[in-house]
């Protein structure tokens, strides 16, 4: 089976990265192999200590920790997008694999498929 | 004048065109996505403290914690505030900008 690779690009408010977490989730449940890039806003939904709901939101939290469950092999987040926003990987909520920019040329070389959300 | 931005700092470029149209004197309320241009280490951050010491600055209090800064990270010459405030604010200003 062809594998996918999702990058999610958009802050945690967004609609956008709820869809890109169904997105790997549901290709996740049939058995493609897949993983999902945090990049650019896309690493603020890592963020320790959110609370969407002050803001009426629903937390990604749930989905995020669904991820590894779901056996998403790659968790991987964007070590320029994290620098340019002031924040650590010690910060995620995830065990997620920071990749720099060579490392993410020679990702998007291995998947077969990569959705940009 | 009061400006209210809420798009996120990397996201847009209307963080940085309000911040170049933004003049001494006048208020920058930041709401929504625009919060995270105050997260510590941050080119945004520097470009917010480096205002005109009389642009007074205000961040609201909901947006801040639901993204995860917290209210002690906020650089001093950012003023919190709240819905109520937000409004009182909007009213006190003859012109509202949203960018």
């Amino acid at each position: 089976m062809k594998s996918l690779l999702v990058i999610s690009r958009h802050p945690p408010t967004r609609r956008q990265a709820r869809e890109a977490l169904d997105v790997v989730l549901s290709a996740a449940a049939f058995g493609v192999p897949c993983g999902i890039l945090f990049m650019d806003d896309g690493v603020f939904q890592l963020l320790k200590g959110q609370d969407a709901a002050l803001i009426d939101q629903k937390s990604l939290a749930a989905n995020l920790q669904a991820l590894s469950l779901y056996g998403v092999e790659d968790i991987l987040v964007c070590q320029h997008s994290l620098g340019e926003r002031g924040l650590q990987v010690s910060q995620c909520i995830l065990d997620a694999r920071v990749m720099n920019n060579a490392e993410l040329a020679g990702l998007i070389e291995h998947y077969d498929q990569v959705l940009s959300l | 004048m009061l400006h209210i931005l809420r798009h996120s700092p990397h996201a847009q470029s209307c963080f940085a065109s309000c911040l170049r149209t933004i003049n001494a004197g006048q208020s920058l309320l930041l709401i929504e996505d625009a919060v995270y241009g105050l997260f510590p280490g941050t080119s945004s951050r520097s470009a917010l403290e480096y205002l005109p010491a009389t642009v007074r600055l205000y961040a609201l209090d909901v947006d801040l914690q639901a993204r995860g800064l917290a209210l002690d990270d906020v650089p001093t010459r950012a003023t919190i505030i709240n819905y109520a405030m937000m409004v009182e604010l909007t009213v006190e200003h003859r012109k509202v900008v949203s960018w």
